[in-house]
């Protein structure tokens, strides 16, 4: 079996006993209250068989100190457990007889007529009493030390913790009730109450660490433990053994005064051995840490046992039980005592203990939490409705008014004072915490304000660092490859240390978006989960606590703080502000980056809109230089081409023949000149943007037989054959009229123009494709085709098959470019399919119904756009 | 014979465009600016009007504009005539009250086209 495992067998056995002595012992205790005014008493006290005090009726039936105990109820008084059987359910007003021997021989029976415990039943202040001291410590007691050894089962401390915790409400419980484990009992509740000096003996040579001493001379302390240990075990045997018979332990009757007080004088020792300690660690020892614990105990533990101690002692002075003084200060010393368990388990269980102010000033803030006003107020109205409930002589409806009002009175002083006696405290007690506070949430107020994140990263740091005291902070924001130091309060950093996004560090803030403490001591803490590097890193930040900077959908940046250089822990109250500093931080962080955001984009759009302008500007001076230009071109050419026809008809009809032909010459020339001005004015419209579109509806056969009779004296000037296979039901389209006329005027022209004694044809067809109409004009020839490479650049502007086909065949290079970018614009295209010397086929396809056009006729309306005084 | 004002303040293309219309049997009225062409359209009353666009001292579409506008010269057809071939001309023109328009350089016949569709009447009487 494992050592762990054997622990935990070890830890669940002990339990078990003591969970039942525990319920055993409350329901003993609760039978008793019932019955507290019927239940009799015991009459005498007997040391051995030899009656040690006595009680008024049995000195009615005169009985005296020093009388020895014959027999009760006719048994023999062997042992005391004689004399709880016979009192076992006996009522007070029955008669008890005993048989007693008398000092001077005589030998005879009185008979005592029983007294009840207490005249009063119980009221509710003793239960509350019993409940306090009988259920609420121990059972505290029990829970926080089986706790904590169950969570550190490899710390002897927690182990001498349990057993000091055990043994601490022994030490005023008197076990004493019949029934089957009536030893078990006797014997656990002896031999916890004597070894409590044993266990906190140990517990103190262990706390906070080993001591010295015991670590050079472990043999010491036994000198002092073995005697205890003795003592202690022999009181309990004699204990238990005197139950049942007196003989066994009737030759040490002389020590058992003294082994009583041996055990007492002990464990006293052990006591003042352990505020010594304790004292002395505070004062000077090896860690800080160490340090704090030891002080937290001393004050806990004053606070907690020094009014019971101070009760005791009272009770000694004037000779009368240690509760017989005004119950509610009973009550609250039997409170208190429950704060002994709970500072011992906290300075077990604590990572690093606070200093005392920070842990009080931390406590304190709990205490003024709105949950524990909640609690305090429930708790004062209880208090309040019960005594005066339990006032004799009041009329209910008196009671309730009362009640009433001091509740809502009560209620109403809370919520108004709580708040602002936290903060007189604060300031009045806790001066520095209170100031670093103070410089914290102004930190974080100013932060709203910061617009540039370099400066408010640097403040930050810095006033982090000198409200917490802390040596080390940095600050490391998201880069292109992970996260990078930016900021550094203290040692230089490296430049290059960071985290990649998927370290284990950055996930974990990521995924938990508060800060995350770094604690190496833990086996079970997530660093322990990164990789070498990572630790590696997180040493040199010397970080304690990482704080997320949170953006919108992931991490900003994150911060690292260092260690206090008083070497505390983080409080509460720190890690809140540190948390809400963060959050503010990453608030203004994201709104810097919302605003630079903004501004690029406000930047950017400026400039695409200056582009723009610069872009139209130009636009419109090309736009009106070629309106111009055209106007200055077509005008000479109007007289050239106009007076060429003008002589040729003039020279027809005086019958110049021979003047005709140069006249048709300077004619066609002219007609060649405007129609490249018209084509090349036509390219740059369309490159501008500037092309017009008039849609309208037409017949499709009507457009096509016009085009070619028009073509037809080109054609058959070459001696080409012209054919035109229209399909049925052609109908009619809606397109630009004017484009669709001048594409297949191109088309046909080149045909005629690159054919000689061949055949073209045109063929219109009407299909469906991709859900809409198309109307397909095919013009094929068996003219003199092209290679692939003439193919490539066929719509290219002033780009012919071949650079010599200008001067043999004419036309500009313009036209396919045109027309294909007429279609285009119309929805459709031109595509070609050529073999050299077999002939090609110009295939256009155009949209039956045009689509949308965007509206040019708007930029057209601007008066300035294109009009321009010669 | 139909009478036509050609207002036209290129002195060639005047002269070229007159002289081809006079061969068709028109008669030719001249005017070299658009105050000009208002008075002579107000003085003569031509059966039509031949307006270039771009004339100096009042332009072809403010003297079409005040030609429509008057009650005298309203029932007159304009022809629009104007080198420009950019976006919006056409409709400047039509917008200016033109019942027509064309492009220079001029195609005669189809010019006569459009004169014969504004003139059947005068043609045919």
């Amino acid at each position: 079996m494992p050592p762990s495992r054997r622990n935990y067998v070890f830890l669940l056995f002990l339990f078990t006993i003591a969970s039942a002595y525990h319920v055993l012992y409350f329901h003993h205790v609760v039978k008793m209250v019932e019955h507290l005014s019927e239940q009799a008493r015991a009459p005498f006290q007997s040391s051995g068989t030899v009656v040690s005090s006595v009680e008024p009726e049995a000195i009615t039936a005169r009985m005296r100190e020093g009388d020895t105990i014959e027999e009760i109820e006719g048994k023999p008084f062997t042992g005391e457990r004689v004399l709880d059987q016979s009192l076992e359910g006996a009522r007070s007003g029955s008669l008890l007889t005993v048989g007693i021997r008398r000092q001077d021989g005589i030998t005879t029976r009185v008979a005592i007529r029983l007294a009840a415990s207490r005249e009063r039943p119980a009221s509710v202040r003793d239960w509350i009493f019993y409940v306090t001291a009988f259920l609420v410590v121990p059972t505290l007691c029990l829970v926080l030390g089986f706790g904590v050894a169950a969570i550190r089962s490899w710390d002897p401390r927690a182990w001498f913790l349990l057993a000091l915790l055990l043994s601490f409400p022994e030490l005023y419980r008197v076990a004493g009730w019949d029934g089957p484990f009536r030893s078990v009992a006797f014997a656990y509740q002896g031999f916890a109450a004597s070894t409590f000096g044993i266990w906190l003996l140990l517990f103190g040579i262990h706390f906070p660490d080993r001591a010295r001493w015991d670590r050079e001379r472990p043999w010491l302390k036994w000198f002092f433990l073995l005697p205890l240990a003795a003592v202690s075990l022999i009181g309990v045997s004699e204990n238990v053994a005197s139950q049942s018979s007196f003989a066994v332990f009737s030759r040490w009757e002389t020590f058992m005064p003294l082994l009583g007080s041996a055990v007492l004088v002990l464990n006293l020792a052990a006591v003042v051995f352990f505020v010594y300690h304790l004292a002395t660690v505070c004062r000077a020892t090896s860690t800080p840490d160490g340090c704090r614990r030891a002080r937290i105990l001393l004050l806990g533990s004053t606070i907690s046992c020094a009014p019971m101690f101070c009760l005791v002692v009272i009770g000694l002075i004037r000779s009368r039980g240690t509760f017989e003084v005004a119950p509610l200060a009973v009550i609250a010393t039997v409170l208190l005592l429950g704060l002994f368990p709970c500072t011992l388990a906290y300075v077990v269980v604590i990572q690093r203990a606070l200093g005392l102010r920070v842990f009080v000033r931390e406590s304190l803030g709990h205490v003024f939490a709105p949950w524990s006003l909640g609690v305090l107020r429930l708790a004062t109205a209880l208090s309040v409705i019960s005594y005066f409930a339990y006032q004799p002589g009041m009329g209910h409806i008196q009671k309730l008014r009362i009640i009433g009002c001091a509740a809502v009175l009560l209620v109403l002083l809370e919520q108004r004072f709580a708040g602002r006696l936290n903060l007189w405290i604060d300031r009045r007690f806790f001066r520095t915490e209170h100031d670093a506070q103070q410089i914290l949430d102004d930190l974080r107020n100013q932060a709203r304000a910061f617009m540039d994140p370099k400066p408010l990263l640097n403040g930050m740091a810095h006033r982090v660092a000198e409200a917490l005291g802390v040596s080390q902070v940095a600050v490391l924001l998201k880069g292109p490859d992970g996260f990078s130091v930016t900021e550094t309060v203290g040692d230089a950093l490296p430049v290059s240390l960071g985290f990649t996004r998927e370290a284990q560090t950055v996930q974990s803030l990521r995924r938990l978006n508060r800060p995350v403490l770094v604690y190496f001591d833990d086996p079970a803490s997530w660093v322990h989960r990164t990789s070498t590097g990572e630790q590696e890193t997180l040493r040199i930040l010397k970080a304690q606590v990482f704080l997320p900077l949170a953006g919108d959908d992931e991490l900003l940046g994150v911060m690292s703080v260092g260690p206090k250089r008083s070497e505390e822990p983080f409080s509460t109250t720190d890690l809140q502000l540190l948390e809400s500093v963060a959050a503010e931080v990453s608030l203004a962080m994201r709104n810097t980056q919302l605003v630079l955001t903004l501004a690029e984009q406000t930047a950017l759009s400026e400039k695409m809109a200056a582009q723009k302008r610069v872009a139209e500007q130009a636009d419109h001076i090309k736009s009106a230089f070629l309106a111009q230009l055209s106007h200055e071109l077509r005008t000479p050419l109007n007289a050239i081409i106009g007076y060429s026809e003008l002589l040729l008809e003039e020279v027809k009809e005086q019958g110049v023949d021979n003047l005709a032909l140069d006249l048709n010459k300077i004619h066609w020339a002219g007609n060649h000149l405007l129609e490249l001005i018209n084509s090349l004015l036509d390219i740059s419209k369309i490159e501008a943007g500037k092309m017009e579109m008039y849609v309208e509806t037409f017949s499709i056969e009507q457009v096509v037989q016009e085009v070619v009779q028009a073509v037809a004296l080109l054609a058959r000037k070459r001696g080409n054959t012209l054919y035109c296979e229209l399909s049925e039901h052609l109908g009619d389209m809606e397109a630009d009229l004017t484009k669709v006329r001048q594409c297949l005027f191109n088309l046909l022209s080149n045909a005629s123009k690159f054919t000689e004694q061949g055949v073209i044809t045109t063929a219109v067809t009407r299909r469906i494709e991709e859900m809409s109409e198309w109307v397909y004009f095919s013009i094929s020839d068996s003219g003199i085709g092209m290679t692939p490479e003439q193919l490539g650049k066929l719509f290219e502007p002033f780009t012919q098959a071949d650079s010599s086909i200008a001067g043999k065949y004419g036309g500009t290079g313009l036209g396919l470019a045109v027309s294909r970018r007429f279609c285009k614009m119309m929805g459709g295209d031109i595509t070609v399919a050529s073999q050299l010397g077999k002939g090609s086929i110009f295939t256009m396809k155009i949209p039956a119904r045009a689509p949308s056009f965007p509206d040019r006729r708007s930029e057209c309306d601007r008066p300035d756009a294109l009009v321009f005084q010669p | 014979m139909p009478k036509i004002l050609l207002v036209e303040d290129n002195e060639m293309n005047r002269d070229m465009l007159s002289r081809r219309l006079t061969r068709r049997g028109y008669e030719v009225l001249l005017a070299v600016d658009g105050a000009q062409g208002i008075a002579m359209a107000l003085s003569e009353t031509p059966d039509l009007v031949l307006m270039d666009m771009s004339l100096p001292v009042m332009n072809g579409w403010d003297a079409t504009k005040t030609l429509k506008g008057s009650a005298e010269t309203r029932a007159i057809p304009v022809i629009g005539l104007t080198a420009h071939a950019m976006a919006g001309d056409r409709e400047k023109a039509i917008a200016a009250g033109c019942d027509d328009y064309d492009t220079k350089p001029i195609d005669l016949v189809r010019l006569l086209g459009k004169i014969a569709v504004l003139l059947p009447e005068k043609l045919s009487a």
